[in-house]
């Protein structure tokens, strides 16, 4: 952003320091111009902007002397300095700049009580500013790095109504800075502003009187010290004074709902999704783990206990087979191959404690290892050494009594160990088939679950951000028909409600550019009919010439002249009626209309312009009023009579004035009231006689009340003095060389219409007094 | 273009009120002027002192919101009085009759002593 002093003239202008300051600086002593100069300099880049749209807009600034806004409407709403009164001056709108820095009215905000402060001073003060209406951003720099202050904004302000926002501080005073002992450091009693009425801004303090604003309470004693309250704003709602008041600095604080951004939305669905399609997981992996554990237990535990328990029972009836052969046969191989499976066995046995750990299976099995041994026992103790003693019958015999039923329990022992394997599996496989239905059923369940909340997910966000969207459609296709008043009422708290918040002041953008339009449009209709009725052109007659000069402010002004010709006599009319504008316009257009409406019905001046302000009292507001100068000239002689009704006096140009003395006076007659207000007006005529040569000059105020950049006024001396210095000039050199001058003087600048009509008599033709004219009057006429 | 404003203290005194308005009074300032007094004729506190010794400037529009008001205090029984010490103002006043038809005088209180009777 510019310099402000640099890129925006008038703005630089305003940048001045005010008288008051300048005595202030004086009175504290503080350093020089310049170095103050140097410090708040860089505040005047500080700008914010701030654009509404529906009721209200705000302003912020550095809050440490003085802020440029630019608002539209309602303008700065509340505006509470720290501890000190605020002045809000207006600027008007500034142009100037390129780019334009304020294409709309601006707002100087200007805290004389800190002015001359500086340090921490300075720095605790603490410009508070509240909020109102839903659409405001502000645009400007985020930090200004200063000297002793530094000072912060947000790059964009929510949008919620009744949002406070503090700025400016000084390092190492952010948190603390109590209201309270700051208000009794000025003299200002806190209390007072919680006795704020709303939509007031507190201006000062009188000391005998109390003083208010319309509302304020007037009941009050009148010899207590009491606020004055300047009320701004129209029609806004202001929160009370310390309701959730914001005290820490650099806190933003806002009521509405909770912002989140339309990306961070779509990321926390994918990442929801995400986690579903996670928890999916890892149920699945659980499942799988699950029949793993149950697989786990049929394939290690109870497969190789129905094999070591088949083996067992083989080892032993191999083991019997092996003495029988022996004691049979004598052959020493099947002896050893007893032993080799006494072996096998011894290490089978082990195998089978290992495997089988539920009590039963290990009663069972201790049981058949007991009767292995004994069977060992009944073969090496008894049977083989009968065998050796070479009683083989004895031997074979002693086996099949003792030997065999060892081995029977032995079968018995491993049938019953088979027998529990088998159901340790047939359960397993019915645990099995278990888990697979409950994890098939889980799955299912987590899917369907995933998928609906998926499905809600996906349809509530698409639903609320097509709700919002078909909201800003329909509203943009009645802006197309030209229908600017639809309402967005979208609340997502995200791009969606940004949209809609920037299509709301779009929208009331375009309905002010389309009344701006119609105004424009009305404007120039009333301009046009106001041209029509205003006199285009002035008779001419041998008598007198008339130089009339018309210049209006506005498209349409409050200025006209009339000039009537008819029985040897002028009849003229100047006149001004109030205000400005399409206001003034019509008055002007109803009192011309009337005058000339009344003239129409004959009689003298007094009688028409009687008649005239009759109807004007009736038809007009108590407002409105014309001042009219109404001139009677009798041509044959020269005699001019004229009403002033509340006019300036007219001016007489003399064309033989004395050696030193003035050509020129007003002809101060007598003086009668404006039109259009009085029942009684007055009608009291003043009357001149004028000679050949001589001017007179009929104007509105607009020439005495132009301003030059001081704001002095033009006045009656300057312009009684323009027009006898100018009197050597004819009449419309006389007129234009006027108006260079008036220009001059206020710098080009002129708020209100200019009009003038210059009558110069020049005599009447000889032998003009009654006689009929030949047509050769004009050469015998006395210049 | 927002209506501007001009900032006007109101002062209850013995039976009336005193408006001192501070600015210029023309046709950008004045409807402030004349929502004031729309309200006190609301409140039924018809009598009014408009003290102009803080208006540096005032144009017909301004004098036209003075006119209105004095005709519409008048007709809900009031009155309303000018106090103005300002000499441009005072030949404003004198050049289109104003000052004939309503009371003007240098102070408030000379000025409310010339309050018409209702």
């Amino acid at each position: 952003m510019q310099p402000l002093g640099q890129s925006v003239g008038q703005a630089a202008i305003r940048y001045q320091r005010p008288p008051a300051r300048q005595a202030q600086l004086a009175t504290v002593g503080v350093p020089p111009q310049d170095q103050i100069e140097a410090i708040e300099s860089p505040l005047r880049d500080h700008v914010g902007c701030v654009h509404e749209s529906d009721g209200g807009s705000f302003v912020l600034g550095p809050g440490d002397v003085r802020c440029l806004v630019a608002a539209e409407v309602g303008v700065v709403h509340a505006c509470e300095p720290y501890a000190a009164p605020c002045c809000i001056q207006e600027l008007g709108a500034v142009r100037e700049s390129d780019p334009p820095l304020f294409p709309k009215p601006a707002l100087e905000l200007f805290d004389p009580r800190l002015a001359g402060r500086r340090g921490r001073d300075r720095g605790a003060q603490v410009l508070q500013v509240t909020l109102v209406g839903r659409h405001e951003q502000v645009v400007g720099p985020e930090h200004v790095e200063l000297p002793q202050l530094r000072s912060k904004r947000p790059e964009r302000l929510e949008h919620d109504r009744n949002a406070s926002i503090l700025v400016d501080h000084v390092p190492g005073q952010e948190d603390e800075v109590d209201r309270a002992p700051e208000a009794d450091a000025q003299g200002l009693d806190p209390a007072l502003e919680m006795s704020r009425p709303p939509g007031h801004v507190r201006v000062g303090e009188v000391e005998d009187r109390q003083r208010g604003a319309p509302g304020a309470d007037l009941d009050a004693p009148l010899d207590q010290p009491q606020p004055v309250w300047l009320q701004q704003g129209v029609g806004a709602e202001t929160r009370p004074h310390g309701e959730g008041g914001a005290r820490k600095l650099h806190r933003f604080e806002h009521t509405g709902i909770v912002r989140l951004s339309l990306r961070y939305k779509i990321v926390g669905g994918f990442v929801l999704l995400l986690s579903l399609i996670g928890l999916l997981g890892w149920v699945t992996y659980s499942l799988f783990g699950s029949l793993r554990e149950v697989q786990t237990r049929v394939f290690d535990d109870a497969v190789p206990g129905l094999v070591v328990a088949a083996e067992v029972v083989r080892s032993y009836t191999a083991q019997s087979a092996a003495i029988r052969g022996y004691l049979i046969n004598s052959r020493r191989e099947q002896l050893e191959q007893y032993r080799e499976e006494v072996t096998q066995v011894a290490v089978t046995e082990s195998r089978a404690r290992a495997l089988f750990d539920s009590p039963r299976e290990r009663t069972l099995l201790a049981e058949l290892i007991e009767a292995g041994k004994d069977f060992h026992r009944e073969v090496d103790k008894r049977v083989l050494p009968i065998a050796k003693k070479g009683d083989r019958a004895l031997a074979f015999n002693r086996l099949g009594r003792e030997g065999d039923s060892a081995v029977a329990d032995i079968e018995r022992l491993g049938q019953q160990l088979r027998r529990t394997q088998d159901r340790v599996m047939a359960r397993n496989q019915r645990g099995l088939q278990d888990r697979s239905a409950q994890a098939l059923a889980i799955l299912l369940l987590v899917t369907i679950g995933a998928v609906l909340i998926g499905l809600l997910l996906a349809i509530v966000v698409s639903r609320r951000l097509v709700q919002g969207l078909h909201q800003l459609v329909d509203a943009a296709r009645a802006v197309g028909r030209g229908d600017f008043d639809q309402t967005i009422d979208i609340r997502t708290g995200d791009e969606v409600e940004e949209l809609a918040t920037r299509f709301t002041e779009m929208q009331a953008g375009l309905k002010r550019l389309q009344q701006l339009a119609l105004h424009d449009q009305e404007l120039e209709i009333a301009a046009s009919i106001q041209r029509n009725l205003l006199q285009k052109s002035v008779p001419h007659t041998p008598e007198v010439h008339l130089a009339p000069m018309q210049r209006q402010a506005n498209l349409v002004g409050g200025d006209w002249f009339d000039v009537d010709s008819s029985d040897g006599r002028l009849a003229i009319v100047v006149g001004d009626a109030s205000g400005k504008g399409i206001g003034a316009a019509l008055m002007a257009t109803v009192a011309l209309s009337a005058l000339r409406a009344e003239r129409g019905l004959g009689g003298d001046g007094r009688r028409i312009v009687s008649r005239a302000n009759r109807a004007l009292v009736d038809a007009t507001d108590p407002e409105s009023y014309a001042t009219v100068i109404y001139l009677d000239l009798e041509l044959s002689t020269g005699e001019a009579t004229w009403l002033n009704m509340g006019h300036p006096p007219p001016f007489i140009l003399r064309a033989s004035g004395t050696r030193d003395g003035p050509r020129g006076h007003y002809l101060e007659g007598p003086r009668n009231r404006v039109l259009g207000w009085f029942d009684d007006p007055g009608l009291e005529q003043g009357s001149v006689k004028v000679l050949p040569g001589d001017r007179l000059v009929l104007y509105t105020d607009g020439w005495l009340e132009a301003k030059s950049v001081d704001g002095e006024s033009f006045g009656e001396h300057r312009f009684a003095e323009a027009l006898t210095r100018l009197g050597i000039l004819g009449g419309e050199a006389l007129v234009e060389e006027l108006v260079r001058e008036v220009e001059r003087f206020a710098a080009g600048k002129l708020d209100d219409d200019l009009t003038m009509l210059v009558v110069e008599f020049l005599g009447a033709p000889v032998g003009r007094a009654g006689a009929e004219l030949t047509g050769e009057e004009q050469w015998h006429s006395r210049r | 273009m927002a209506q501007q404003k001009v900032d006007i203290q109101i002062e209850e005194a013995d039976g009336y009120r005193i408006l001192k308005p501070a600015g210029d009074l023309d046709v950008y300032t004045v409807g402030s002027l004349r929502d004031v007094l729309g309200k006190m004729i609301e409140e039924e506190s018809p009598h009014v002192v408009v003290d102009l010794d803080g208006v540096p400037f005032m144009d017909s529009s301004g004098l036209g919101a003075l006119m209105g008001g004095v005709r519409r205090m008048r007709e809900a029984g009031g009155d309303l009085a000018v106090s103005c010490t300002k000499e441009q103002h005072l030949k404003l006043f004198s050049i289109t009759g104003f000052g004939e038809g309503v009371s003007i005088a240098p102070t408030v209180e000379e000025a409310a002593a010339g309050f018409r009777d209702a």
